[in-house]
Formats: C-alpha cells, structure tokens, sequence
C-alpha cells in the first residue's frame, strides 16, 4: 500500500516542519516568562539568550520590584491601556460596521467616490501624519487625555473595508423583508444585519483591541507624563539609556500580554471564523 | 430617515474623520514644511529651505535605503513562507491543524516592545546565540546582528517583524485557499498534475486577489516600519544602521523638534506614496466597483 506510506510520510514531514516553526513563534514566550523568575539580572545581560538556567536562581522577585516600583505605576499603565482598548476598540467598531455596511448595503450617489477615499486612507501611511494630527490634538487640549489617543484613528479604513467585504456577503431580501414590516433603515442595521455579521464583529474586535493595547507611536507621542503611558510606553522606559531595568522589563512585558491572549482564547473559535469564512476574498 | 438617505447617515463617521483626521493634516503638514519652528511655538517662514536642506542630508539615503531594503525583504519572506503555511495547514491531512494555526497567530498578539526584548537578546553578539550558533553551523562567523552593517539591521528588522506578521498573513491565505473548490485539485489529479504544478496552474491563480491584497498590506507595512526598528536601536542607531523613513522623521520632528524639515520629509515620502498608490489601485483593477464581489 505505497498510498498508506505516502500519506504517513506526508504527514510526519508536515509535522516535522509545523512544530520547528512553532518553537520559533513560541519559544520568545517561554523565555521570557523564565526570564521574568530570573533574580540576577545580570545574568541575562552578561549572557543573553545563551543563559542557562537553574532551579535557585529563580524568584518572584522581579514581580515584586514591579508592584513596587513608582508606587506602582505599572497599575496605572495597566489601567490606562484598558480603558484605551476598550473605549478605542467600542467605538471603532460601531461606527466602521455602520460605515461599512453604508457603503456595501446601498446604491447612492457618491458612493464610489467614498470607496476609492476609504481605499486610498487605507494606504496612506497614519505615521506620516503625526505631527499635523499631534497639533490638532495639543489644539483640543487632548495631550495626555484618553480621547487624544482614541480619536485620530478609531475610524479605521480598513476595518471599514472588512465589514464592507462581510456586508456584501449578506442577502439584501432581509433588509427588504424588514422594510416591508415597517422597520425603519437605522432599526434594520442594528436589529436584522448587525447581528448576522457576528463573525466579521468578533474577528475585529479581537484585531481591534489587539492593535490598541499594543500601539506604541501614537500614545507615545500624546501621553507626556509617565502616570498617562499606556503599557508598550511605559514597559519602554525601562530599556532606559541609564541602564536597562531588565527586572521590571521582564515581569512587566509578561503581565502585559495576557489580557489580550485570553481574549483570544475566549473568543478564538469566532474569530477564525471570521476571519477566514467571511474575510477578504478580493 | 429614508432608504435614500440612509446610506449617507451611515457613511457620515467615515466623511468627518477623513475630513478632519486626514485631509486637514495632509494640508497642515504641506503648509508647515515651509516654515521653522524657533522656540517653543513660533514659525518663521523659510520657503523652500527644509526640502534644499533635505537634498543634502545623508541620513536620508540611509533611511531610504534601510527603508526600501526592509520593505523588499519582508515582502519576499512574508508572501513565501506565511503561504506555504497555509497550503500546509489548508491539507485535510496535516496533524493539529487548529492548533498551529492558534499558535501561529500568538504572537501577533503582542506590541512591538515585547518583540524588541526579546529580539535585542536574541540578536545580540554572544556566539552561543541560537542564530548564530545557526550561522556558525554553516561556516559563517558570530556577529553582534544589530551593530554590524546596515545590511544585518535590515535582516534583524525582517526577523523581527515577520514573527508578529506571520499569523495574519497565514490567515489571509487561509481564507483564500478556502475559496478553490476542491473539484479542482481531483480533476488535476485524475489528469496527473503532480503537488507542484497543481500549486502553481490552480492554488496561485485561485488566491491571486490575495495575494495582491497582501503584497499591498506589506508594501505599505514596510514602507511606513517605525515600531521595530523604534525599540531594536532604542533611539539611538549608530551609523544610522536601522534607521528608517518614518524613524527619521519621528526623530526629527520629537527629539530635534525641527517640525517644518520633519514636515518636508513627510510631504516627499508622502507624494511618492501617492504614485505608488495610484499604481496600486490600477493594479486592482478588480476592486473597483465597490462591493468587490
């Protein structure tokens, strides 16, 4: 049976290269939670990723020194990213999903117009425009407020184009069904096609809060003072050029992923779904 | 609100903030590169000193060059490798499909600062290093990857970044492989195309939406790199090794606080982006149309 032999040699190449990527991509985590058990942090400088370790020179030390440090400013870091991603990531997707769904649901004039802007938003480069949008922002008296982080992007082109690519995929005999019912076209959106584009909400919520815990530039240049830092900033000043806190920087980079990989785990199913079934197909 | 009003009430969000978070910006910007900042907020008008002065900049032909490097190698490493992944994953026989798939995405997860912790060890000088224990297997000689030449940077900032970047891309791919009907590969098999001329006469044309979609998410990701290269060089980059377009302007305008010549560079960067835009959406000839499908 050459087909039997085939298929079994097929699948332990497959595997073969499957898990040797996998270390790649996971190995970082597991080093790094080592690390952040680490107490002689010179350790680390000295030999780097080559470090052995041992049982004894592990601790929770490291954890220790961050709830401590600053009077645990860690906390307000922590706090600051999650108000952020939650107010960025709410507001992104109700207003995208209405634009979205706007753009793919109806024939209007300007339509094409508004396609080829959300196209080309989506190309330019939001990096180059950070200093006329940090003057607007210091014109608002936004700096070091949430909504100066929040605002400049949480219309996002190309959260707009997925839920554009999902909507078109929907039938428009419920939006017509429901009209003859008597509902009005806002009360369509939200109660009949909101809700069949479950998946495409999951995928982006998940990219979407994803993308705002971990955004470094822009809270980077809103927030000033260190009590206003969003994680990814403020973890950052520890690789300070007064020598680097690896104790804090370790523990700290831990705690810091988390949230978003159990809200990825809590919803991955959809997500994938999402994603895959009803993504982009161009 | 009417079916014919409907629509704009819907697409409204979108017209403000393109208005306000873009269109004025881009105006601002191209006004202020005409001008210097003198003290904490005056300008005085210089007209076109900042774009003569960029001319003879040298840190601008590094960054461009890093630039143009790191976009051309990520394009190249996270087309090829996220989609043989995904041919990988998409087969009914490979094992824990779900599973890869999930750990694949991970790191995707995290900011560009844990990536940068980590990268900065893992690209470091020691010889004992798994790279360069990797490079040393195959005769080459340990190098300290982040300060050696610009050519390492570049390769460091491509290992860095591909390993948040990958599981998107295989997702991508993923959804596109799912589109070909399996009736396809049968018959190709029947008529006894082999795996490699199956991949490259049905796969490759199958998901080739994709894959322009893609070549753009990542051109324009390469093009616009900040974050990496930000935390692998930690503001400092002798020799302007790993030095960027978009770093150089950060650099510029927040530590130097020369806003009208960070203002010039981005209106230069941003008209060729322009070209390439147009470009771009000629080429996608098939988006055009609205819905897409």
């Amino acid at each position: 049976m050459t087909g039997v032999r085939h298929k079994t040699a097929y699948q332990i190449s497959a595997l073969f290269i499957l898990l040797l990527l996998a270390v790649a991509t996971l190995g970082p985590f597991v080093y790094l939670l080592v690390v952040s058990f680490v107490t002689d942090m010179s350790q680390v400088f000295k030999n780097g990723i080559a470090l052995k370790i041992n049982m004894d020179m592990l601790s929770l030390e490291s954890y220790r020194m961050l709830f401590a440090a600053d009077g645990g400013k860690y906390f307000f870091w922590f706090k600051n990213s999650l108000i952020i991603a939650l107010l960025y990531t709410g507001i992104s997707i109700v207003l995208c999903s209405m634009v979205g769904y706007g753009i793919s649901m109806y024939d209007f004039k300007g339509k094409r117009i508004i396609f080829i802007l959300v196209m080309s938003t989506m190309m330019i480069p939001v990096e180059m425009l950070i200093i006329p949008l940090y003057n607007i922002i210091r014109v608002f008296h936004l700096t070091n407020s949430y909504f100066g982080v929040v605002l400049p992007f949480v219309v996002a082109p190309f959260t707009i184009f997925f839920f554009m690519q999902y909507a078109s995929t929907l039938s428009k005999e419920f939006m017509e069904a429901a009209r003859i019912d008597g509902c009005g076209e806002l009360r369509i959106f939200v109660t009949v096609m909101a809700p069949l584009m479950k998946p495409a909400y999951a995928a982006m919520i998940i990219l979407q809060a994803t993308h705002s815990w971990n955004d470094f530039l822009w809270p980077l240049i809103v927030m000033s003072k260190s009590e206003n830092f969003t994680l990814p900033v403020g973890i950052q000043t520890y690789l300070s050029p007064y020598g680097n806190n690896y104790n804090l920087l370790f523990a700290g980079a831990v705690l810091s992923v988390i949230p978003v990989v159990l809200l990825f785990f809590s919803c991955q199913r959809l997500f994938m779904e999402g994603i895959i079934q009803g993504g982009i197909k161009g | 609100m009417t079916k014919r009003t409907a629509p704009y009430f819907f697409c409204l969000p979108f017209v403000i903030a393109f208005a306000v978070f873009v269109i004025y910006p881009m105006i601002d910007m191209f006004v202020r590169s005409f001008y210097k900042l003198e003290g904490i907020s005056t300008y005085r008008f210089v007209g076109l000193k900042n774009y003569e002065n960029f001319l003879s900049d040298p840190h601008i032909n590094n960054a461009i060059f890093t630039t143009f490097g790191f976009t051309a190698g990520i394009v190249v490493v996270n087309l090829v490798v996220p989609l043989l992944l995904a041919v990988l994953l998409n087969h009914k026989l490979t094992p824990f499909r779900n599973i890869f798939r999930g750990a694949f995405y991970i790191p995707a997860l995290t900011s560009v600062v844990v990536a940068g912790i980590y990268f900065r060890l893992f690209l470091a000088g020691n010889p004992d290093t798994p790279l360069n224990w990797l490079v040393r297997l195959f005769g080459g000689e340990a190098r300290e990857w982040l300060f050696d030449t610009k050519l390492t940077g570049i390769i460091a900032l491509v290992l860095t970044s591909t390993w948040r970047w990958l599981g998107l891309n295989i997702l991508y791919f993923l959804s596109a492989l799912q589109t070909i009907p399996r009736e396809l590969y049968e018959a190709a098999q029947v008529d006894g195309a082999n795996a490699v001329q199956r991949f490259f006469k049905i796969t490759l044309p199958g998901i080739k939406p994709i894959l322009i979609f893609v070549t753009t998410l990542l051109t324009y990701g390469g093009l616009r790199m900040f974050g990496e290269s930000y935390v692998l060089w930690n503001g400092s980059t002798p020799g302007d090794i790993g030095l960027t377009i978009v770093l150089y302007i950060y650099r510029t305008a927040f530590t130097h606080f020369d806003m009208g010549y960070a203002s010039a560079i981005s209106v230069v960067f941003f008209l060729f982006l322009m070209i390439l835009n147009v470009i771009y959406i000629r080429a996608m000839g098939f988006l055009k149309g609205g819905s897409g499908r």
